[in-house]
C-alpha cells in the first residue's frame, strides 16, 4: 500500500458552520472589498500583471482594486486538484478531498527536552524530527519544526531542507524564505530530488507557505517569490494569520471576509502570471486575548474561522491545508490534548486536506517531539472518523442479528472474523487492566511517547542516496559564490 | 405551603459572560440554562435521511421479527394488549411495525428536567448542551494517584465540584456509595448529591421497585408534592439493557414505576461492537435501537406521554486485551449514529462520553474525552453522561471534571457557529480600517469583544510567567481549583428536608 492510500478516508462526513447562501455572502463581501479597497501587493510584477488585466493600480501604494470579473476570471484556472511529491513517488500526496493528512508544524526557536528543560534549536533537531515524521505513520510530511540556528544565515533554509529530506522520504513543508535567491537553491536541490525540471514540476517534492499581512497587505516579498515558485510548479500554500479584534474584526465572519480576501487577491495576482499555478488554501487566523494582549490560536472563534476557510476552499474547489496546532501550552499535557484535538477534528471536519502542523508548544516557540506521536494517536482515531459509516446489508448485518437473535456471542461469527480486522488499534492510549498498567511502571501519555521517540530516533534512519547527498553539499557550498 | 421546600435562598446562578450570545439575552432573568444555549447548533452530517430511514426500518424489521425479551411479565401483558405477539415463557415479545410506530409518534419532544433551585432547570429541546457527572465506578482516585474504594463522601464532594462548574449541569451516582448499607445504598448517593448540589440528578443503579418508590418520595419532597415533580422531575433514571435484544431484568417494572411518576427515563443499551452486537457498526447500532425503541414503545403504551430519552452507551472492544474500547473510533460512530436517530424520532438526545481508559488523568484522557464530547454533541445531544471517571467509568478524579468543564464551554462556543449578518460582516469597518490594522481601539471591536470566549484553565500568558508561577501542569491547576470548590461551604440545603430524607432512608432500610 503507498502511504497515500493507508491515508485514504473517500467523502467523509461534513460540519456545515456556514450555509451554502452565508458562503456566497462571504464571496461576495469579499468581491466587494477586492474592488472598493483593494489589497497592497508590493510587487511591481503583481502590479503589472493586474493592470495589464484590468485591475485600477496605484504604483506608488501599491495597491490594487480588483474588478470582480477579473477575479472570477483568475478562480476558473485553479487547479482542482494536484499532487504534492514524496521524497520517493509511494510517498506522493493527492491532494483530492479524499485523504486527510498532516505535517509537522514550523518554524520555532526553541527545543523542549525530555527533561523539560528548554534550549535553542540546531539542525540535528530537525533532522531527529524529520526522522520521527518518517516512522509515525499517520504524517505525511516533513518542515522545518525548528530553525538550524547553528548553520549560518545564508544557507540555513537550505540546511533545513536538507535536513528533512535526510530524515525522511516524505514530503516537504518549507516556511521560512524570503528571497528569491533562498527559492532558486531549494528548486534546485528538489530538482535533484525528483530527477529534472518536468519531474519535479509533476511530483514537487516541497510547497512553500506564502504568508499575507493583515488586514488586506501580501507580504513584502510574497508576490515575487510566488511567481519564482509557480513558474517552477511548487505548490503555494497562501497563509493569511489575521487577529480577530486586531488586524481583522473582533467578529468571526468580518474576519473572515478579511481573511479570504486577501487569499483571493494572492490567487488572482498568481494565476494571472502563471494560470494553473498549485495554490492551496491555507491560514491561520487568531484571536486576541484581551487580558494580556496575547495571541491565541485555539479560542473557539479562531477554530471556527479555519473551519469557514475549509468551506471557503470547498466552494472555490481548491485544496485546503490549514493551519493547526499552535497551542499556549507550555508543555505536553492536557491543554495541548484539547487545543490540538479540537482544531483536529474541526479542520478535518470542514473538508481540510492537510494539517499544518504539530509538534510545537507555547505559541509555535518550542518543539516537542512527544506532541508529534500524540498528535499521530489523534489523527489514527479522527481518521477512522472521517471514513464515517457505512450502511447497507454487509454492515447492517440484519441477517445476523435475527440468526443470533439472544444470545451475546458474536465474537465467534463469520462476519465478525471478517470485518474484525477494520477496528482501530490504540497504539499509544493505555487500553489494558489498571494492574497492568501499574506492573509497566504507571507511564503516563508523555513518557511512553518518549519511548517511542527513543525508539525510532536509535533505528536506522530511512535510506537516502549517496550521490543525492554531494549534490546537496554541492549546492548549500555554492551559495554565496 | 407557601415557599416549596428545597428552595434553598442562593444567589442567582450567573452564566459564563462569554456563553450568553448577546442577541438573545431573555428579559430581566438569567437562568443558569442560558449559558448552556446553542441555539440552532452546527451538525455533523454523518447519515443522509435515507440511511437513517434504513436503520429505522430494520430496527423495525427485528422487533417484528426477532422480538426482543422484556423479562417482566407486567410488560408482555400491555404488549400483549396492544397485539405484540407474546411467548410467557420465553418473555420474547414480538412488536409489529404500526405498533411501534403509533407509540413512538406520542412521545414528547420536549420538556424540562428539574432542579431543585428552578434557575438549574434544564430543558431538553435540542438548543442546549450540557453534560452531567458520569456513573458508576467504583474506586477514587486521590489528587497523588492513590486508588481507594469509593464512598458517599465522594459523592458529596463531586456533587459540591459540578455545583461550581459553569459546564457541567447535573450531578450523579457517580460512584458507588459502598460505606453505606446495601439496601439504602441508592438513597444514600441521591442524598449526597442533592444535599451539595441545587443541580438536577441522575440515578443510575435502581435494580429494585421499592428503591425506585424511596427515591420517587424524597424527590418529590425535594420538589414540593408530586405534582411538582411530574412537572419538574428532580432526577432522571437511566434504565440499562442487556445486549442482544434483552431488557434489564427488572428494567421494565422499574420503568413503568418511574414514568408513572413522571421521572425521565433514558434507556441505555451498550451493545459491545463485535462481542453482543454485530461488528460493523451499522449492525450494533440496529440492536442498540431495537432494545431502546421497544423499551420505549412498552412505556408509551403503559403510560402515553412519558418522558423518555434517547440513549446508551455502545462500545467496542479491544480484540486483543477484551478490554472495553470505549472511545475507540467506531464506537464513538456507533453513539454519533444515536443522535440522528434521537432527531428522527423527536426525542431528546443523551449518551455516553468521557468513558477513558487513561489511568490517570492526563493526555490520554483529555483526548478521548475531548473527542468523544465533540462528536455526541455534534450528532446532536442534548446531554452527554458524562465527566469524572478514568479507567473505562471506575475510577472517580474530580479534578478531570475541571478539565472537562473547560473543553465543554470550548465545544458549545463551536457549536454555536458563526453568525452572518451586516453587523458580524462589518464591511463599512473594514472599508473604513482598509490597510491600517488597528482594530483594537475601534467601537465595533469594544461593542463584541466581550463575546470572545475566555479560558478559565488553560495557560494564556508567557513561558516565564508560567515557570515563575511554578511551571504547573494543567492538572495540577485543576486539582488547585477542586481544593478551592472543597474548602468552600456547600450549597444550603434546608434542615427540615434533610430530616425527611433521614426519616425515609432510615424507613427503607427496614
Amino acid at each position: 500500500m503507498t502511504h497515500a492510500e493507508s491515508r485514504f478516508i473517500g467523502p467523509r462526513p461534513k460540519l456545515q458552520i456556514l450555509a451554502p447562501d452565508e458562503i456566497r455572502r462571504i464571496h461576495e463581501t469579499t468581491l466587494e472589498i477586492l474592488s472598493e479597497v483593494g489589497v497592497v501587493f508590493y510587487s511591481k510584477r503583481a502590479l503589472d500583471v493586474l493592470a495589464e488585466n484590468g485591475a485600477t493600480v496605484d504604483y506608488k501604494s501599491t495597491v490594487a482594486k480588483l474588478p470582480p470579473d477579473l477575479v472570477e476570471r483568475a478562480l476558473k484556472t485553479l487547479p482542482r486538484t494536484f499532487t504534492l511529491g514524496g521524497r520517493t513517488p509511494d510517498y506522493d500526496l493527492p491532494l483530492d478531498g479524499e485523504h486527510a493528512y498532516v505535517t509537522s508544524d514550523g518554524c520555532a526557536v526553541f527545543v523542549r527536552d525530555a527533561d523539560g528543560s528548554v534550549r535553542s534549536s540546531t539542525k540535528r533537531d530537525v533532522a531527529d524530527a524529520a526522522r520521527v515524521v518518517q516512522a509515525l505513520p499517520n504524517f505525511s510530511a516533513t518542515s522545518a519544526l525548528v530553525s538550524a540556528q547553528d548553520c549560518p544565515p545564508e544557507t540555513r533554509v537550505l540546511h533545513e531542507f536538507d535536513a528533512c529530506m535526510r530524515g525522511s522520504a516524505k514530503h516537504t513543508i518549507v516556511v521560512s524564505i524570503k528571497e528569491d535567491w533562498e527559492a532558486r537553491y531549494l528548486i534546485e536541490m528538489a530538482r535533484a530530488v525528483a530527477g529534472g525540471t518536468a519531474e519535479l514540476r509533476a511530483h514537487p517534492t516541497f510547497s512553500v507557505i506564502l504568508c499575507t499581512v493583515s488586514p488586506l497587505h501580501q507580504e513584502r516579498f510574497g508576490m515575487d517569490l510566488g511567481f519564482a515558485l509557480a513558474e517552477a510548479g511548487i505548490p503555494l500554500m497562501l497563509y493569511p494569520m489575521p487577529i480577530l479584534g486586531a488586524t481583522a474584526p473582533v467578529t468571526p465572519a468580518g474576519a473572515a471576509v478579511i481573511n479570504n480576501t486577501e487569499i483571493v487577491a494572492a490567487i488572482t495576482a498568481l494565476q494571472l502570471a502563471c494560470p494553473g499555478a498549485k495554490i492551496i488554501h491555507a491560514g491561520g487566523p487568531t484571536a486576541l486575548y484581551m487580558r494580556t494582549g496575547a495571541y491565541f490560536a485555539n479560542v473557539p472563534e479562531a477554530l471556527l474561522l479555519r473551519g469557514v476557510q475549509g468551506q471557503m476552499a470547498d466552494y472555490y474547489g481548491m485544496p485546503a491545508g490549514l493551519g493547526w496546532g499552535g497551542t499556549k501550552a507550555k508543555q505536553p499535557d492536557a491543554q495541548s490534548a484539547y487545543e490540538n484535538t479540537l482544531g483536529l477534528l474541526l479542520e478535518f471536519f470542514s473538508g481540510a486536506d492537510l494539517l499544518f502542523g504539530a509538534g510545537l508548544l507555547d505559541s509555535v516557540q518550542q518543539m516537542s517531539l512527544e506532541e508529534l506521536v500524540i498528535a499521530d494517536e489523534t489523527v489514527g482515531i479522527v481518521s477512522r472518523l472521517l471514513r464515517g459509516v457505512e450502511v447497507d446489508a454487509e454492515h447492517l448485518a440484519v441477517d445476523l442479528i435475527k440468526q443470533m437473535g439472544f444470545a451475546g456471542n458474536y465474537l465467534f461469527e463469520a462476519h465478525t472474523r471478517k470485518h474484525v480486522r477494520e477496528l482501530w488499534q490504540a497504539r499509544l492510549g493505555e487500553t489494558g487492566t489498571f494492574e497492568s498498567w501499574r506492573s509497566s511502571g504507571a507511564p503516563s501519555t508523555v513518557q511512553k511517547a518518549r519511548r517511542t521517540i527513543d525508539e525510532i530516533l536509535a533505528a536506522e534512519p530511512v535510506g537516502f542516496p549517496d550521490d543525492l547527498g554531494r549534490e546537496f553539499d554541492r549546492i548549500i557550498a555554492s551559495v554565496g559564490l | 405551603m407557601d415557599a416549596p421546600v428545597g428552595r434553598a435562598a442562593s444567589p442567582r446562578p450567573v452564566p459564563p459572560a462569554a456563553c450568553v450570545p448577546h442577541s438573545e439575552s431573555k428579559g430581566t432573568t438569567v437562568a443558569y440554562a442560558d449559558g448552556c444555549y446553542v441555539g440552532k447548533r452546527v451538525k455533523l452530517e454523518l447519515l443522509s435521511r435515507e440511511q437513517v430511514r434504513t436503520i429505522h426500518e430494520s430496527t423495525l424489521d427485528v422487533i417484528a421479527d426477532v422480538g426482543v425479551k422484556f423479562h417482566s411479565r407486567k410488560a408482555l401483558d400491555i404488549l400483549a394488549e396492544h397485539g405484540a405477539i407474546v411467548d410467557y415463557e420465553s418473555t420474547v415479545a414480538k412488536i409489529p411495525a404500526d405498533v411501534v410506530e403509533q407509540a413512538l409518534a406520542g412521545v414528547p419532544e420536549k420538556f424540562v428536567l428539574g432542579a431543585r433551585n428552578p434557575d438549574y432547570d434544564l430543558p431538553l429541546d435540542g438548543e442546549h448542551m450540557y453534560i452531567s457527572s458520569d456513573g458508576s465506578g467504583l474506586s477514587f482516585r486521590d489528587f497523588d494517584g492513590t486508588i481507594r474504594s469509593s464512598r458517599k463522601e465522594d459523592l458529596a464532594n463531586c456533587a459540591k465540584v459540578v455545583q461550581a462548574l459553569d459546564h457541567v449541569s447535573a450531578t450523579s451516582a457517580v460512584v458507588s456509595a459502598q460505606d453505606c448499607p446495601v439496601e439504602t445504598r441508592v438513597l444514600h448517593e441521591f442524598d449526597a448529591c442533592v444535599r451539595n448540589s441545587e443541580k438536577h440528578n441522575i440515578v443510575v443503579s435502581i435494580k429494585e421497585d421499592w428503591e425506585a418508590r424511596s427515591l420517587i418520595e424524597m424527590a418529590a419532597a425535594l420538589a414540593g408534592g408530586a405534582d411538582e415533580l411530574r412537572r419538574r422531575p428532580m432526577f432522571t433514571a437511566i434504565i440499562c439493557t442487556v445486549s442482544p435484544l434483552h431488557q434489564e431484568r427488572f428494567g421494565m417494572d422499574l420503568a413503568l414505576t418511574v414514568a408513572e411518576a413522571g421521572i425521565p427515563i433514558s434507556f441505555y443499551p451498550m451493545p459491545i461492537l463485535g462481542a453482543t452486537g454485530p461488528v460493523t457498526i451499522a449492525g450494533s447500532a440496529v440492536v442498540n435501537n431495537a432494545e431502546l425503541v421497544s423499551g420505549t414503545v412498552l412505556v408509551q403504551l403503559a403510560h402515553p406521554g412519558a418522558k423518555v430519552i434517547h440513549g446508551g452507551g455502545p462500545t467496542a472492544m479491544y480484540m486483543n486485551s477484551g478490554a472495553y474500547a470505549s472511545n475507540s473510533p467506531e464506537a464513538i460512530l456507533l453513539r454519533s449514529i444515536q443522535g440522528h436517530m434521537a432527531d428522527f424520532y423527536k426525542m431528546p438526545a443523551w449518551y455516553g462520553a468521557g468513558a477513558t481508559t487513561a489511568k490517570e488523568p492526563g493526555v490520554q484522557s483529555t483526548y478521548e474525552n475531548t473527542i468523544a464530547m465533540f462528536m455526541a454533541y455534534a450528532n446532536g445531544a442534548d446531554v452527554t453522561f458524562g465527566t469524572g471517571l478514568l479507567d473505562g467509568s471506575r475510577i472517580l478524579c474530580l479534578e478531570n471534571m475541571v478539565v472537562d468543564n473547560e473543553i465543554l464551554g470550548m465545544i458549545k462556543r463551536i457549536l454555536r457557529g458563526v453568525e452572518v449578518s451586516d453587523e458580524t460582516l462589518a464591511v463599512g469597518l473594514i472599508k473604513k480600517m482598509g490597510f491600517n490594522g488597528n482594530y483594537l481601539f475601534d467601537s465595533h471591536t469594544r461593542k463584541h469583544v466581550r463575546e470572545l470566549w475566555q479560558a478559565q484553565l488553560g495557560e494564556t500568558g508567557t513561558f516565564e510567567a508560567w515557570r515563575a508561577a511554578g511551571q504547573k501542569s494543567t492538572i495540577d491547576k485543576a486539582q488547585d481549583k477542586v481544593r478551592e470548590i472543597l474548602a468552600a461551604p456547600a450549597v444550603e440545603f434546608p434542615a427540615d428536608l434533610g430530616r425527611e430524607f433521614d426519616a425515609i432512608i432510615a424507613a427503607a432500610g427496614k
